[in-house]
């Protein structure tokens, strides 16, 4: 294992709460309330109120987030942990970052594996645009701890992974298991992992291309051509 | 007395809305001004305009036409939910849905229909002093409501196969099933209840109580939240609120209604919160207080034979064999989700989860629905709602009785797996597994999805003030002119879906203000 890159993982891992910064309800507020009582903003509030509720325990609690997470990782050494896949930003897909780029095509890889041939290839439904496009509905709040909850997935394999290198570096083997290390981890892991499933289930499942061999027949109304009644006629009690 | 003016049925209704209003305030003076169109607030406006009263509803969601239904679930959560579909208790672990639009509750529901059970009305009259609720009593409003809205037996043809697993399960079992009663004229069968009836059968407040109303010259502004209940002195005199425009969030308009009387329907959560708001308070502290979440749990099976539960009416049957009490208190009812719903009740991810997914036309599945007591709070600071809700002993002894039952039902069908709610799927396999399964089971907050479909409870109606928050005529104690006509009047939780019971108690609300 890379030396520096342990050293960075436990560094972030054991520095918490002091070294790093937290998210505080001053944190929260500076996006603007929680759940406002005024009429809703036009953000995608299907997914945002998914989100926010898996995700809460990153809210709720003096989680290690990093705003400042990156910076530190490259003072700790994390450059001898280059990623060695692109995360780069993509054209056409603004809302997430390179690294979310990265893992995501990573999970939905792992979470729906079509291999078996039944189901629509991932690469036949447009999952990261459609990733892109929930994240880019979302408030600034939630797409900031979608954003912290995915840092701290990647970088955290670093350190408990047994590679010794970032999530999207790992060997498809080493990443299923690291992935379930989250998903049956403490709650904190167990948020992260149920917001980026969120995503995955929702980008792939949501979209007409991945319906036909799950035999879903999605709207019916139009294309059954199912006449409308229109109001009811005035009762007569 | 003029006649009503029956509205052409496929044009849009005349609503003033942000895409239509003009000048930036709307001052209005009517008899009676109705907070919420839904299943409370619409009926009670009807109610009151056929008996020639001039009314205006105020509605805070969107007019959507069924022609926008788009039977697509990420995009109706947007268009006509409360916050999106993505209310929550505090601890996150409870979805609370409820409309908001114009319609309210009533555009997205399951359309199954109960009159209000006798359990419940024995208690309304013994501990709350409710003494005219009687089932005999009540019966010509519910005759009068049911005729009205179309409500019969499903019929066969209205069984849809996931309904028809949970039939089978029951009858090998010798468990009381059949099938429900629904609102709908003509089903579709379309599946999409809880998306909003694009084909208009379902008799929901959209295309009953409020365009009724409206023939008899009630108006509706919809967009526009109200923020405040006017007083002078104890007595309401009418709103204030904001009409926004529901794409950019920009206000369009102040909305300033003078009015004889104020009725408050904007649902079990909202209704304190406008109360909260207006700085109304309740001789014994209990505005806000008793809520009940009904919470349900959504039970998946994997079946030996093709079910294509999402074929066919939402809701076809229940089993009602538990609803007494010291039967269990708890209820199932059939409804299949679509694919990204179902995914996330299913094994966790991997190839687990894709064999799974690819069973889908063999998935069944039912919410089974469990009877609370009225233990939960909400809370405004001024800014944020606070919906303070976890389930107590007596609950979780309740829901592991249910979730064993059910995986009982489909295993008694033929299941090949049973798939419990937990945030990554607990999978049973055999009658034998299923007690040790389900006593492991924590139950702590966050370890169960659940949903509330049926909130209520948060003024409830009663003969005391010192317990109640609101009289039995409807009017809200130590205030003149204020009435409250939503589920928040339920002074305890009916076990069964409480729609028909929201009709009959704003129906009455109404006959009191009325005089009758
Ligand atoms: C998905 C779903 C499925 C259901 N299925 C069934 C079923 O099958 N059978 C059944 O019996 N019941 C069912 N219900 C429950 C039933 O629909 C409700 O109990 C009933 O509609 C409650 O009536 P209400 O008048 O209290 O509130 P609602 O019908 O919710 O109406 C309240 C209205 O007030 C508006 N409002 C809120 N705040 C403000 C404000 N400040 N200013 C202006 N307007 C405001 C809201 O936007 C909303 O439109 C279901 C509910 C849901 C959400």
């Amino acid at each position: 294992m890379d030396a520096a890159c342990a050293h960075g993982g436990a560094a972030w891992v054991r520095i918490g709460p002091r070294g790093l910064r937290t998210l505080t309800a001053a944190d929260a507020s500076a996006y603007g309330p929680l759940v406002s009582e005024t009429p809703q903003a036009p953000h995608d509030p299907s997914l945002e109120g998914a989100l926010r509720r898996t995700l809460q325990p990153w809210t709720r609690r003096r989680v290690i987030v990093g705003a400042g997470l990156a910076g530190l990782t490259v003072l700790l050494g994390f450059r001898a942990c280059a990623p060695r896949v692109s995360t780069e930003a993509r054209p056409g897909l603004p809302s997430l970052t390179g690294t979310q780029l990265a893992i995501f095509e990573r999970l939905f890889a792992l979470m729906i594996p079509t291999r078996l041939g039944a189901l629509v290839p991932v690469a036949n439904v447009p999952v990261l645009a459609n990733a892109d496009a929930a994240v880019a509905r979302l408030t600034p709040e939630v797409r900031l701890l979608l954003q912290r909850a995915m840092l701290a997935f990647d970088l955290g394999a670093i350190v408990t992974s047994g590679e010794g290198t970032r999530f999207i570096n790992l060997g498809d083997d080493a990443a299923a298991a690291y992935l379930s290390q989250w998903q049956h981890g403490g709650e904190i892991r167990r948020a992260a992992y149920g917001g980026m499933r969120q995503v995955v289930m929702l980008s792939y499942y949501s979209d007409p291309a991945a319906w036909v061999p799950l035999s879903y027949d999605g709207p019916v109304t139009e294309s059954r051509g199912i006449v409308r009644l229109g109001h009811a006629p005035l009762p007569e009690v | 007395m003029n006649p009503p003016t029956e509205l052409d049925r496929h044009a849009p209704l005349p609503v003033l809305d942000a895409s239509n209003v003009q000048g930036d305030l709307v001052s209005l003076k009517t008899d009676v001004v109705v907070v919420g169109s839904g299943a409370g607030g619409a009926t009670l406006a009807y109610e009151l305009a056929r008996a020639g009263k001039s009314v205006i509803m105020v509605e805070a969601g969107r007019y959507v036409r069924s022609k926008d239904f788009s039977e697509h679930l990420p995009d109706m959560f947007a268009k006509t939910y409360q916050d999106g579909g993505g209310q929550t208790n505090a601890d996150g672990d409870i979805m609370i849905v409820q409309g908001r639009c114009v319609g309210g509750s009533t555009v997205v529901n399951g359309a199954v229909c109960f009159r209000t059970p006798e359990a419940a009305l024995r208690d309304w009259r013994d501990e709350f002093g409710l003494v005219d609720m009687t089932t005999e009593r009540l019966a010509p409003i519910f005759e009068a409501l049911e005729r009205r809205l179309g409500v019969h037996v499903n019929g066969a043809h209205e069984i849809s196969g996931n309904s028809r697993v949970l039939l089978q399960g029951c009858e090998a079992l010798g468990w009381s099933a059949h099938p429900v009663s629904r609102n709908v004229k003509d089903c579709a069968l379309s599946g999409f209840c809880f998306h909003g009836c694009a084909s208009d059968r379902k008799q929901s407040a959209l295309v009953t109580h409020v365009p009724w109303a409206m023939a008899h010259g009630a108006k509706v502004l919809a967009d526009t939240f109200v923020e405040r209940v006017r007083f002078e002195g104890r007595r309401a005199v009418g709103i204030t609120g904001q009409m926004r425009d529901p794409f950019t969030g920009e206000i369009k308009a102040r909305v300033h209604i003078d009015a004889e009387r104020v009725v408050v329907a904007a649902g079990p959560i909202q209704t304190p919160l406008l109360l909260f708001r207006s700085e109304v308070k309740d001789q014994g502290g209990h505005l806000g207080r008793n809520l009940a979440l009904h919470p349900s749990v959504l039970i998946t099976a994997d079946m030996e034979q093709e079910v294509m539960g999402h074929r066919g009416a939402s809701v076809g049957a229940c089993c009602d064999a538990f609803v007494e009490p010291g039967a269990g208190r708890f209820l199932f009812e059939g409804g299949m989700p679509s694919p990204e719903v179902l995914a996330l009740h299913l094994p966790a991810h991997g190839e687990e989860h894709a064999e799974t997914m690819l069973r889908y036309p063999h998935i069944a599945a039912t919410a089974c629905l469990i009877w609370d007591r009225n233990n939960g709070s909400i809370s405004y600071d001024g800014k944020v709602k606070s919906i303070d809700y976890r389930l107590g002993d007596e609950e979780k002894a309740r829901l592991r009785l249910g979730l064993a039952a059910g995986a009982r039902i489909f295993l008694a069908a033929g299941a090949r797996s049973v798939f419990l709610p937990t945030p990554t799927a607990t999978r049973i396999r055999s009658p034998e597994e299923v007690g040790n399964v389900i006593s492991a089971l924590s139950l702590d907050p966050g370890t169960m999805q659940m949903i509330s479909y049926h909130p209520q409870g948060t003024c409830r109606m009663g003969a005391d003030p010192a317990r109640s928050v609101v009289g039995p005529d409807g009017a809200v104690f130590g205030y003149e002119a204020l009435y409250v006509a939503d589920a928040s009047l339920l002074p305890t939780a009916i076990l069964l879906n409480p729609q028909m019971t929201v009709y009959m108690m704003a129906a009455r609300v109404a006959a009191r203000m009325l005089g009758q």
